[in-house]
């Protein structure tokens, strides 16, 4: 594989958090809004 | 792609095979960070559990031979739909889709690997640990998962430990598609060759795109979802517990949230593929690529506001009823849009008929039917008359397999010279097409019949009335299930290097970067971007 540029990894790890924050923000979002109508007792 | 060509590039510039070494023996493949020894893998291990799932449904198909039951009581019958279900949907169909993006996407973009290429292998390596866990959980007490593969609560809160190997199982493999879908949106968008914008990509890579997003969106509910089964079983909460306070119908919401892009998931890159293979036999460009790419988009978008319609017959206002019924329709537009093009595509085009373009029609004919049977299905009205019947059964597999699984063959035969640099064997591809595509319709075509006149779906016995319809069905299966026999013989042959050689570009009418390089490709290609430009 072609080494990347250092600039190059950066964005492409930047880009890569922004799209796992997403994921997991889902995730969170999805417990959030079922505990409005399911019961965590 | 049609909008397109390559300029400027000499053949054989895009690759350096003196550039690294190539890794030998097992540190290859359990170390591997090269996007095509995992693209391989992908495509080996879906190939395998595409066994596995076929293997289950043809004692599936075995059992319903006759009525009465004959071999498997009904409690390992359910199993095995599970499973079935389980093991085709995560393991077979979207590893195979993931396989062709590591293989086909840095090529056509001319990058030089995916962007987080030890993440890519870490990806791969969950899948066995996910196979392992589904296959293994038919060997603890109580046998495996046994509620369907939409695991509805409260069924699946009172299954046996095989209930927890299937949540784990789906828990891994939902991780390994969300780091494989992140790999491929960051690929797409930051390592593009220079040159290549957005509206010039190859329609695989788009839809792999708009397919890698859904992924990111939906694949975290599913987490979510199930993880809240987990939870309900073992540690005292009750989302979908209706003694604790919790609903049953919240989890059927938030699976189907889930569950219908999955469906999408499982047919965008089928629309990318058959959109590579239609215009290179009928040397033509695409008919409208940008509204190709739109009605992906416009696809991806209604998919998020239609779970609700495998959800008629649970009850909900008569509003809601008709909102999803015409929000369901709508997605035949775009999906229209679709069919239109590659019609349009090959509307006096000089076609010849190609293993992968016999594919590729027989994905338009035959995904169209179960298109228009999945148009019947949004009628509330009628959805709740044969809700859960064979009909469906009948629809998703015309759109699964005749969809999905026809587009990977069409796939595999198209770029198959550019993987092994050998052409496969034409008499025999094509002999595998007509024997999948007969045995295809003979195995699924007579469920809408089973379904429209009451066959539940589910069951290992029936009324004698059913008996001729299940017959046909099961004899078709195995004949299918052989074919793809077939199919694996054609490969490995090829991959033998028996067949005539494959030049860098096979295919009299193919356009895009993939074909710049020689066949086989080279283990390290575009180590210096190539420059991309467009002839309009």
């Amino acid at each position: 594989m072609r080494d990347m540029t250092p600039e190059q990894r950066r964005r492409n790890r930047r880009t890569g958090w922004i799209l796992a924050l997403f994921a997991v923000a889902v995730l969170v979002w999805t417990f959030v809004r079922a505990n409005l109508y399911g019961v965590v007792s | 792609m049609s909008s397109v060509t390559v300029d400027h590039i000499p053949p054989h510039a895009g690759h350096d095979e003196h550039a690294h070494h190539v890794p030998r023996g097992w540190r290859r493949w359990v170390f591997a960070t090269n996007h095509k020894d995992i693209g391989t893998m992908y495509l080996i291990f879906s190939f395998c559990m595409l066994l596995e799932g076929g293997t289950l449904a043809l004692l599936l198909r075995t059992e319903l031979f006759e009525p009465g039951i004959q071999f498997f009581q009904p409690e390992l019958f359910n199993q095995f739909t599970t499973m079935h279900g389980l093991i085709m949907i995560f393991g077979a169909i979207m590893p195979a889709f993931v396989g062709f993006a590591n293989w086909m996407i840095p090529l056509q973009i001319g990058a030089s690997d995916m962007a987080f290429a030890r993440m890519n292998n870490f990806s791969f390596w969950l899948l066995p640990v996910g196979a392992i866990l589904l296959t293994t959980s038919f060997f603890v007490p109580g046998g495996a998962n046994a509620s369907g593969w939409t695991m509805y609560a409260p069924l699946s809160l009172q299954m046996g430990p095989g209930m927890d190997f299937a949540i784990f199982a789906v828990h891994i493999l939902g991780a390994s598609s969300i780091m494989g879908a992140i790999n491929i949106i960051v690929t797409i968008l930051n390592m593009r060759a220079p040159g290549m914008t957005l509206m010039k990509m190859p329609l695989f890579c788009w839809s792999w795109l708009v397919t890698a997003y859904l992924l990111l969106a939906v694949m975290p509910v599913l987490a979510a979802a199930v993880t809240m089964l987990l939870t309900d079983r073992h540690f005292g909460t009750h989302f979908f517990n209706a003694a604790g306070g919790g609903d049953p119908v919240l989890y059927q919401h938030v699976f189907w949230f889930f569950g219908h892009p999955e469906v999408y998931i499982m047919i965008l890159p089928a629309f990318g593929m058959v959109s590579q293979i239609v215009p290179t036999f009928a040397r033509k460009r695409l008919f409208g690529y940008a509204s190709m790419v739109y009605a992906i988009c416009a696809i991806a978008i209604l998919s998020f506001l239609v779970w609700a319609h495998h959800m008629f017959t649970t009850g909900m206002p008569v509003t809601a009823q008709l909102f999803f019924m015409y929000g369901t329709m709508l997605i035949s537009i775009p999906t229209g849009v679709k069919v239109f093009n590659w019609t349009a595509t090959m509307w006096r085009g000089s076609m010849t008929f190609e293993t992968p373009m016999l594919f590729a029609i027989g994905f338009i004919f035959v995904f169209t039917i179960g298109g228009f049977t999945g148009l019947v299905l949004a009628v509330a009205p009628i959805d709740i008359q044969v809700q859960d019947t064979y009909y469906v059964v009948a629809h998703f597999h015309y759109v699964l397999v005749a969809g999905s699984l026809f587009a990977l063959f069409g796939a595999t035969y198209y770029w198959l010279p550019k993987w092994c640099g050998r052409m496969y064997d034409e008499r025999l591809g094509k002999w595998h097409f007509w024997m999948t595509m007969i045995s295809f319709n003979i195995t699924f075509f007579p469920m809408h019949f089973l379904g429209l006149a009451g066959m539940p779906r589910r069951y290992a016995d029936y009324a004698a009335q059913f008996t001729d319809f299940h017959q046909i069905a099961t004899i078709g299966a195995f004949w299918f299930g052989l074919s793809q026999l077939l199919f694996a013989y054609i490969v490995i042959k090829a991959f033998r290097g028996h067949g005539a050689p494959a030049a860098a570009n096979p295919w009299e009418g193919a356009e895009g970067l993939e074909w710049t390089v020689p066949s086989p490709a080279p283990y390290h290609t575009f180590v210096t971007p190539p420059q991309y430009e467009a002839s309009h």
